[in-house]
């Protein structure tokens, strides 16, 4: 028997009121591509150009922001679309002209990522994503070498880790937590929650402007 | 060696460049959705133009707003390719361009510019 479903008013408004007991101003949850990126980006540089943001914080908030989003669109392991997309590779031969990169636009990435203000008016820049526990070591490691650095720290390294050229297994120019870090001058932070599932775990990275 | 001249979009920036004057231009903002796929192949040309033994003389200008990381590389990889050419006898010179209160963006491009040293580096506000 299935049970009859309501729609509860209350509750969804109980879900509004948390995100803004926190600071929340933007939230997004679920699966992400480059054109919710394109379109949360406008909304997000008209809200802070009405609200006259200061032009450094509201360029930092911005970037981060894209590399965030561009780094669960690239790395979230929770993601739908690979495994047919590569079955559709491998089955049909390449029509001429038809570059592999073309079916990659179907690929989605789950995520969340939200954007706000504190009581004390530090603004952030949250994103979150599962990530495979193979990796949590990779990844902490790579956060912890850089926690500490300031901006002109940070802007050096970018340099040399540009120079070397991307890690294995980069899809971008592997200098993203980097770029964030230097961006937030430093102010940021990161959690991770492993789930119970044993094979993956929660990263947050949070970076205040 | 083509001449292109590309539009800006609301996340690539206007590219052009002439081979004849020897002029490049990337100005705006780039944040590309592929950022391989918007680069590699206008660059190409310039690359094939750095690549000329003659002695030629060249102006590359960056007015940029703002970039990602995926951008940087890109940046990077045209600034060391730009003095590897110089150091052959190409007359080079890169304008950097950005806001006067764009420390952000000036100190990005002073860091770029610890790649040059037979090339020319100037620092223009606008």
């Amino acid at each position: 028997m299935q049970t009859e479903y309501k729609l509860s008013g209350a509750a969804f408004l109980e879900l509004r009121r948390q995100l803004e007991s926190r600071g929340i101003v933007f939230s997004y949850c679920g699966y992400l591509n480059e054109n919710i990126l394109t379109g949360i980006g406008n909304a997000l540089q008209s809200k802070m150009a009405i609200d006259h943001t200061d032009q450094k914080i509201s360029r930092g908030i911005f970037s981060t922001f894209v590399e965030q989003v561009q780094n669960v669109i690239r790395y979230s392991a929770e993601t739908i679309g690979p495994e047919e997309l590569e079955k559709l590779e491998q089955e049909t031969p390449l029509v001429e002209g038809r570059e592999i990169n073309d079916l990659d636009d179907g690929e989605l990435r789950y995520g969340l990522i939200t954007i706000g203000e504190l009581p004390d008016g530090k603004r952030f820049v949250t994103c979150a994503n599962l990530i495979k526990n193979e990796n949590v070591k990779r990844i902490s490691e790579s956060l912890e070498s850089i926690r500490g650095l300031n901006r002109k720290e940070l802007t050096a390294l970018m340099r040399e880790h540009l120079k070397a050229g991307p890690p294995e297994g980069s899809k971008g120019a592997g200098v993203g937590f980097i770029s964030i870090a230097r961006e937030a001058n430093g102010n940021w932070e990161y959690d991770m929650v492993p789930m119970d599932d044993g094979e993956f775990t929660f990263f947050c990275l949070e970076a205040y402007f | 060696m083509e001449k292109f001249d590309i539009a800006a979009t609301a996340r690539t920036p206007h590219m052009s460049f002439d081979p004849d004057t020897g002029s490049f231009l990337l100005e705006g903002e780039s944040y590309p959705e592929d950022t391989k796929k918007f680069y590699d192949a206008p660059l190409s040309s310039v690359y094939e133009f750095l690549d000329t033994e003659l002695t030629l003389s060249a102006v590359f200008s960056f007015k940029l707003k703002y970039f990602n990381s995926s951008s940087a590389k890109v940046l990077m990889d045209l600034f060391v390719a730009v003095e590897e050419s110089a150091q052959r006898g190409n007359l080079f010179k890169i304008e950097w361009h950005c806001a006067a209160d764009d420390d952000n963006m000036q100190e990005l491009g002073e860091e770029f510019a610890e790649e040059l040293d037979k090339t020319e580096f100037a620092m223009v506000a606008f």
